[in-house]
């Protein structure tokens, strides 16, 4: 019997993809493409990222990969199934995690969505504009009441636990939302991305309450620098946490910081010039202006993101890592 | 065409001729026996047919080589590639099992295959005694693995030295039954040195040596 | 004699002798001499199209050009070597492209695809030829780059040449009595294809630096390569599973995080992703027992059982010959990975500051030098005491031809240790990772680095100490950290 040409065509085409060597082109060709590209290019792997997102060309040899990736796996399977069952499942879990990492990979390049919002308390954020709503009715910061600057390098060892924020939909449903894992509300994915303090201020001009309210800096972790500036004003302050003890014992030097209620260090700017320097425990004055700090709150940058192959990554990499003894076992009690 | 020529080979020891001008040619797939009184010199003839041993004169040529002229590792190479062995003494290695003795001999020409030394000593009529070791093998046990190491390379010739000298009557009849078996099926030249007239009866032509001669040439 | 210019030429030589006597060895025992004639007139090529660029005025992009270039050939005998292995395995990497064949090949014999095989001779030729010139074209192009920027500098071009060109036929000279008068035809029996090609590219790998003697080989670039894609596919992944870059957890979920993003992780990762091919290829030649299609080749399913096992174990005993070159090569890319220091995994080119003096009152800097070009658009620091003060200078080309000068602080961060890295061509504040863009290096403020003011002629950069001191008082006047 005699088989027509477009079936065996087809055929053909299935071997092809199937095959060991087309799975090893499709790798070989990615490694050189990134190799040239990050040899004439900066930030090859965020520009391949970049393209698999938008490009066709760059996301049909991927879904190729995809396909020859798993029919590479059911093909061999096939032959191990023949070798014994307890061997077959040792040897499958590491490959069919790694392509199922690989899947996610692409589902989550070429349709995650995301929307940030740097916000406080009383705040709305949505996911996009047509979103339900959410109020966000309170943030607990989860930093020490007191940060001694020498235990764990730069940044580290600020927070006693997470931030925490909590939000209430329409209905007053009460959700709360931390840094890492992510909450999932509704299939869309909260969690917050960056946290910081926000200064109280008051400005006086000749003793006139000229502004009020609170300024979102970046000056954790304690040691960094921020500026802001009062408009109409032409002056710029640069602000920083100042130290509440500082311990010298030979080369080491600690820095304590009070973290609840923070005294800063503050320099006023006019133009390239000083105006005046000090800290925020006493009113501070210059020209005909006073400013005043009191408590800070806090403010946060909230990413929402709807990803479907955030899963699947999660999936795939569990079993990719848990199949790799499994693998190792499978290579060694294989009969040869 | 012969596979085995030797041509006038003398060989002189300090104080006696052990052969005196031997000339004979064995024909491929021959199954031939010497035989002699001891001390008629067949021994050393084969001996000298097997390359252990040069003569003082004369020249051995097999399968188109003289084996005479070859170095002493070319020569190892060419008798662990042509020939086999078996002696009165199974010469077993004690601490092995017998598909281990047998895949020894594999080892020492290319590399071991337990697959296939097995099937080897089943050929032997041994498939139930694969893990014994020597010890625990009787005496026919025991030559029939020397015959299934000595054949697991596939060689042209057997060279067999009384193989049948420590056996009684039952089991040497086995022995050369085995023999005749194999050597039906697999054509390789035997050269069997035995001075048992039961033995000589076994293959297709005696050769009689007396004294360092060959005194006759007897076709069965 | 010029020192600088006789150690390229003995490394460039050497380069080309050692390829020469492997492959060399490799034809002569297979046969295959033929071949060299591709191999003689590709040197020939390399050396007219290289020779090119003596004429061609160049700048920096034909020089990146190059150096990219050299990469890049490093690239494709990488992963040549690692398609030769696979087809040695086993494994028809042609499959793909070979139409109709069926996947068992019944024949069992031919590679080619069918209407190729009758080119089969003069392919080769070409394969050998083409492979030679993208071997040794990027290298010599870059070797005579090196040595016209060391002959304008050592205003002696004559000389700089011929010492050159001494050290490159003293090697050739050396390559030529060991070929011609020893037993060199057993080296051949170490090597085939996969193990050439491997071979070539830890030639390239350990010699291919084109800076001359100053940066030997290629091992740093490839590390931070190599630690750059382990460290964004670790970022990426973070980045899916929304993971926080910023310090918001607790210490306890950041030193596992830490861990993860750590430059050692990086570094071992890459290190494993590096020696997968010769690890590969140790598997495919030693532990595994090759399938019965190996065999088959031989024609030995008809053969007895003691010929077979004979075949067998002279296809097994050549294996493993052939992976000792492989193991030794494993080893030179230990040795050196572990000796070459590598850039951290995040990138940031930092490097070491190097010891100026002040003279007359003026600090003096060459704009080239063998170890250093300033006009190579990477971060030149330099350090100087002066009055017990430890003064970090930067350097960087802004433009073309014009370099900006500066402190290595700004006005606003804490000034030990930290200062300015560099991120592609971009500089960054090491301290609060502002980027700083090249364009803005040199305006005075905010987080820029401090501006000097300078004089520079074909040579050198001067700098005045009274300017230097001036503005580093302003360092020390706005310095942050005085609790400190």
């Amino acid at each position: 019997m005699s088989i027509s040409l477009p079936v065996r065509a087809m055929k053909h085409l299935f071997n092809i993809i199937s095959s060991e060597a087309f799975l090893l082109w499709l790798i070989g060709l990615w490694i050189m493409y990134y190799i040239v590209s990050a040899i004439f290019m900066s930030e090859a792997f965020a520009a391949f990222v970049h393209y698999l997102e938008k490009k066709i060309v760059f996301q049909m040899p991927f879904v190729l990969f995809l396909l020859s990736g798993f029919l590479n796996i059911i093909r061999s399977a096939r032959r191990r199934w023949k070798e014994g069952r307890v061997l077959f499942f040792m040897r499958l879990i590491m490959p069919f995690g790694i392509m199922v990492f690989f899947t996610g990979f692409f589902i989550s390049v070429t349709t995650r969505a995301v929307t940030q919002h740097l916000a406080g308390e009383g705040d709305i954020v949505r996911f996009f504009e047509a979103g339900e709503g959410y109020e966000i009715t309170g943030i607990k910061s989860g930093l020490k009441d007191a940060y001694i600057d020498i235990d764990a390098g730069p940044g580290k060892g600020v927070f006693a636990y997470e931030p925490k924020l909590t939000v209430v939909d329409k209905d007053s449903n009460v959700f709360e939302i931390g840094a890492f894992p992510p909450k999932k509300i509704n299939g869309t994915y909260y969690h917050i991305l960056d946290f910081g303090f926000a200064p109280g201020i008051v400005l006086y001009e000749d003793s006139q309450l000229k502004d009020e309210g609170y300024m979102p800096l970046r000056i954790l972790p304690p040691g960094r620098s921020d500026f802001f500036e009062v408009q109409p004003y032409p002056y710029r302050f640069l602000i920083s946490m100042k130290p509440e003890k500082v311990v010298q014992k030979g080369d080491m030097t600690g820095s304590q910081y009070n973290l609840k209620n923070p005294v800063y260090n503050i320099r006023v700017f006019k133009g390239e010039s000083i105006v005046s320097e000090g800290d925020s425990e006493a009113d501070m004055r210059f020209d005909n202006l006073t400013i005043r700090f009191f408590e800070p709150a806090y403010w946060v940058r909230l990413q929402i993101v709807r990803d479907f192959g955030a899963p699947v990554i999660i999936i795939g990499l569990f079993m990719t890592a848990g199949g790799i003894p499994f693998f190792l076992a499978g290579l060694f009690l294989r009969k040869v | 065409m012969s596979l085995i020529e030797v041509r006038d080979v003398i060989k002189e020891y300090d104080t006696a001729h052990a052969l005196r001008g031997v000339n004979t040619e064995i024909e491929k797939g021959q199954w031939i026996n010497i035989i002699g009184p001891s001390g008629s010199g067949k021994s050393t003839l084969l001996n000298i047919i097997s390359g252990l041993d040069a003569p003082t004169k004369g020249d051995v040529i097999i399968d188109s080589v003289n084996i005479n002229v070859l170095k002493e590792d070319d020569m190892a190479r060419f008798r662990r590639e042509k020939m086999g062995f078996i002696f009165q003494q199974s010469h077993l290695i004690p601490y092995l099992s017998a598909v281990e003795n047998v895949m020894l001999a594999q080892y020492f020409h290319s590399m071991a295959d337990e697959k296939e030394a097995a099937e080897a000593l089943g050929r032997v009529g041994l498939s139930h005694r694969l893990t014994h070791r020597p010890s625990q093998l009787s005496g026919g046990e025991q030559q029939r693995v020397c015959i299934a190491r000595a054949l697991i390379n596939s060689p042209q010739i057997l060279l067999a030295d009384e193989p049948t000298g420590n056996l009684d009557r039952e089991n040497t009849k086995v022995i050369l039954e085995l023999l005749r078996k194999l050597h039906a099926e697999e054509h390789f030249t035997i050269v069997l040195v035995t001075h048992d007239p039961f033995v000589s009866q076994w293959g297709q032509r005696i050769l009689s040596m007396e004294d360092g001669r060959i005194i006759s040439d007897q076709r069965l | 004699m010029i020192y600088e210019a006789l150690i390229i030429g003995l490394k460039e030589g050497f380069k080309l002798g050692i390829v020469w006597l492997v492959f060399y060895s490799y034809l002569a025992l297979n046969n295959k001499k033929h071949l060299l004639k591709a191999f003689y007139s590709a040197i020939v090529v390399s050396f007219l199209l290289s020779a090119a660029v003596f004429f061609i005025q160049h700048d920096m992009i034909l020089k990146d050009a190059i150096s990219g270039f050299i990469s890049v050939s490093l690239a494709v005998f990488f992963i040549s070597s690692a398609a030769a292995l696979y087809q040695a395995s086993g494994v028809n990497m042609l499959y793909p492209f070979q139409g109709q064949v069926p996947v068992s090949d019944e024949s069992g014999q031919s590679t080619y695809p069918l209407f190729l095989k009758k080119w089969a001779e003069s392919i080769k030729h070409f394969i050998v030829f083409t492979a030679s010139v993208i071997f040794f074209a990027p290298d010599i192009a870059g070797s005579i780059i090196f040595l016209k920027e060391l002959s304008v500098m050592k205003q002696d071009a004559l000389m700089t040449f011929f010492s050159a060109l001494t050290g490159y036929l003293l090697v050739l000279m050396l390559f030529i009595v060991i070929i011609r008068y020893f037993r060199t035809v057993a080296i051949g029996g170490f090597f085939s294809l996969p193990q050439i090609l491997l071979f070539l590219a830890i030639v390239k790998l350990l010699g291919g630096g084109i800076k001359g003697f100053a940066e030997l080989s290629l091992m740093p670039s490839v590390q931070r390569g190599f630690m750059k894609l382990a460290h964004d596919f670790i970022h990426q992944i973070f980045v899916f599973l929304m993971v926080p870059d910023h310090p918001l957890l607790t210490i306890t979920a950041w030193n596992f995080i830490g861990f993860f993003f750590g430059s050692s992780f990086a570094s071992i990762a890459s290190l494993l992703i590096f020696l997968m091919l010769p690890f590969t290829f140790i598997y495919y030649s030693l532990v595994k027992v090759p399938g019965a299609s190996l065999f088959d080749k031989e024609g030995i399913s008809e053969k007895t059982g003691a010929q077979k096992r004979k075949i067998k174990s002279m296809l097994l005993s050549d294996r493993r010959k052939k992976a000792v070159p492989v193991f030794l090569f494993v080893f030179l890319i230990l040795f050196s990975w572990f000796s070459e220091k590598g850039g951290d995994a995040q990138m940031v080119y930092n490097p070491k500051p190097k010891p100026v003096v002040v003279e007359n009152g003026v600090v003096i800097i060459p704009i080239s030098d063998p170890s250093m070009n300033l006009m190579d658009g990477r971060l030149h620091k330099f350090t100087l005491s002066h009055d017990g003060k430890t003064i970090r200078l930067l350097i960087i080309r802004k433009a073309e031809d014009a370099l900006s000068v500066c402190l290595d602080a700004c006005e606003i961060c804490p000034y030990d240790p930290e200062g300015y890295g560099q991120i592609d061509i971009d500089l960054i504040c090491v301290y609060c990772n502002t980027p700083i863009p090249l364009e803005s290096v040199g305006d005075a403020g905010g987080c820029n680095p401090i501006p000097l003011t300078f004089s520079v002629d074909e040579r050198f950069v001067k700098i005045d100490i009274g300017e230097i001191l001036k503005k580093f008082e302003a360092v020390k006047i706005i310095e942050f950290k005085e609790a400190k």
